[in-house]
């Protein structure tokens, strides 16, 4: 670009000698008639239909791609990612994949990520069908990219729309056990059916079923069967009346401030 | 300001989180009546967790919840790293003990979640002060966040009208999960539960998945739960499929939502076609013991005969009564069938 300017004359003059000045000329950086005609061959340049991604397409398509005929003598019943062989020097791939294929619209690279080469693979919640090839069939984990060679966009563009897909229900997981403590439940549950938490009353994962300080209500009897609930109990209680009487005392304060 | 000397004087180290208006609940979508499923109900009236605790009750409930380890110990799919499978040689009792072992780990995780009766609003109000009307523009969320306790603890609110009040359910359960998350719980609650989608997993058939997300994000008293737990329940009973929670820590209290909410009829019949008899005897005490002023509960019964037991509820108390006799009907000429089978074999063989 430079020698361009050079060879034009009065910009490429101008450009010098704003650099001589230390200032640059804004005019001759972002004039498009300065710049010469094989800058306006280039701007106006065609864009390969092959590698143009400017259009964007629905979901709705890309769900009826999945199930097209087209998508079965491209794919089979492979994952996407399953025929796709990575470049790279030497033996062992890079740790990272490259960051992304698509730059301003145009596919940027000889060889681009099975999900960025094929346009009608759109990564979406509802796309269910495409978002299960790269969840690990084993744990249901999502695949790494040293296995799916995705690039580094387009795999967390995945890792959103999984963990969409999951928030709505479209895809099912199992849930971490949820262990409850009967007797947060029901004070007179019997303990052989209580779950046995070693953990006293200083489990965070203790329920909030009763109500909050200073409403709680005690005229329930407290379990008397072993030592371990007698003393979650006896803490609760102590916790309980320290909170109280500050609460106690508080509200009183407050009340006859607000008397005046 | 005077609510941080009520908490420096209280002894208490408090959080103060300037709180946006609360997190807009997705208003969950008008509860129609359909043709193919009913409205679910709530534990809103009578407190269901006197007789849910009762050791009777408790005892029916597991014993109904069927012993499949295959389903119990099944793989989960939830993303840990796979282990390579071991294999031990064992002598005759270190299987024994490693199968009682096992038989305990089972009881675990075949716990049952909690029926207990819907929680009242909190409307405790500490204090009214119209001076501080227009303080901020968002009200003001005090947490104790102190080590050790526990998820009861003390939530404030101070509105943008200078009352300060206890906090709502909905806050409390905000700041737990901020202050004190819990695994597989989220702070804004999954859209699942939201109508629309609950609908499409229900539609996939995904009982379980919803409920031990329910379990995981809600407590047990929380409206939203009963109402997620109520209509995954309508939805079995108006399909028939309770065979889906078999063997899991959710068919307890499926049957005894069954139970409290008169709906037996359908279990029974499929128990019956299933030929688990000893189980649908078992569903008809629970009724006894959640219903003790119906008609027959008074009567003696016979543990052994399981047939008479669910004949007796279906003369007396039965509201399908039709459906029930023709499957009993059924049964009783499927067994005599075989009877006869069996002592026509054992005469062709000359015995």
């Amino acid at each position: 670009m430079l020698a361009g300017l050079l060879r034009t004359g009065v910009g490429g003059r101008q450009l010098i000698q704003g650099w001589r000045r230390g200032v640059s000329m804004s005019g001759a950086l972002r004039c498009e008639a300065t710049d010469g005609e094989e800058e306006e061959g280039q701007a106006r340049k065609q864009i390969d239909p092959a590698k143009d991604r400017t259009r964007v397409i629905p979901v709705e398509t890309s769900l009826k791609y999945m199930q097209s005929e087209a998508y079965q003598t491209a794919y089979g019943d492979d994952p996407v990612w399953k025929k796709y062989k990575r470049n790279f020097k030497g033996q062992f791939p890079p740790k990272k994949t490259r960051k992304l294929c698509i730059r301003a619209g145009v596919l940027s690279t000889g060889n681009p990520c099975p999900v960025c080469r094929d346009e009608y693979l759109v990564l979406d919640p509802r796309n269910t069908a495409l978002l299960k090839q790269f969840i690990s069939p084993h744990n249901n984990g999502i695949l790494p990219t040293s296995i799916t060679n995705l690039c580094r966009k387009r795999h967390r563009e995945l890792e959103v729309a999984v963990q969409q897909a999951r928030d709505i229900g479209l895809l099912t997981y199992d849930v971490p056990f949820r262990r409850y403590n009967y007797q947060d439940y029901y004070p007179l549950a019997s303990s052989s059916s209580s779950s046995s938490t070693t953990a006293s009353a200083t489990s965070s994962s203790s329920a909030c079923l009763r109500p909050p300080l200073p409403l709680l209500v005690r005229n329930v009897k407290m379990a008397r069967n072993t030592t371990t609930t007698t003393t979650t109990t006896t803490t609760n209680n102590n916790n309980n009346n320290v909170h109280d009487q500050n609460i106690n005392k508080t509200s009183l304060r407050l009340n006859t401030r607000g008397s005046h | 300001m005077e609510a941080v000397r009520v908490a420096a004087a209280a002894g208490l180290r408090l959080a103060w989180t300037a709180a946006t208006s609360p997190a807009v609940r997705v208003a969950s979508a008008p509860r129609l009546a359909r043709a193919c499923s009913t409205i679910p109900s709530r534990y809103d009236e009578r407190d269901p967790a006197p007789l849910f605790f009762d050791s009777k009750v408790q005892e029916i409930l597991k014993r109904v919840t069927g012993r499949n380890y295959d389903k119990i110990f099944r793989r989960r799919y939830d993303e840990k790293k796979l282990n390579p499978p071991k294999y031990e040689f064992l002598t005759e009792e270190e299987l024994g003990e490693l199968k009682e072992e096992m038989e305990k780990k089972a009881e675990t995780l075949l716990q049952m979640p909690p029926v207990v009766k819907q929680r009242e609003p909190i409307q405790v109000v500490l204090s009214r002060d119209p001076a501080l009307t227009g303080f901020d523009t968002c009200r003001y969320v005090f947490t104790d966040i102190t080590y050790g306790v526990p998820d009861r603890r003390l939530i404030l609110v101070r509105d943008t009208d200078g009352t300060l009040r206890q906090a709502s359910w909905e806050e409390r359960d905000r700041m737990n999960q901020i202050y004190n998350p819990q695994s597989g719980r989220k702070i804004r609650p999954h859209r699942v539960f939201e109508e629309e989608n609950l609908k499409n997993v229900l539609d996939r058939e995904e009982y379980e998945f919803v409920l031990d997300l329910a379990c995981a994000q809600f407590e047990p008293d929380d409206p939203e739960y009963q109402q997620v737990t109520g209509r995954v329940y309508e939805t079995l009973e108006a399909r028939r499929c309770y065979q889906a929670l078999h063997s899991t820590r959710h068919y307890g209290p499926l049957c005894f939502y069954l139970a409290w909410n008169k709906k037996i009829d359908n279990l029974l019949t499929t128990l019956i076609q299933l030929e688990l008899l000893s189980e649908g005897a078992d569903i008809v005490r629970l009724y006894y013991l959640v219903h003790p002023d119906s008609k027959s509960a008074g009567h003696h019964m016979d543990l052994s005969l399981p047939l008479e037991t669910i004949k007796m509820y279906m003369e007396q108390d039965s509201l399908q009564r039709a459906k029930l006799q023709l499957a009993i009907q059924a049964y009783q000429e499927i067994v005599q069938q075989r009877h006869h089978h069996q002592e026509d074999v054992k005469a062709a063989h000359g015995l």
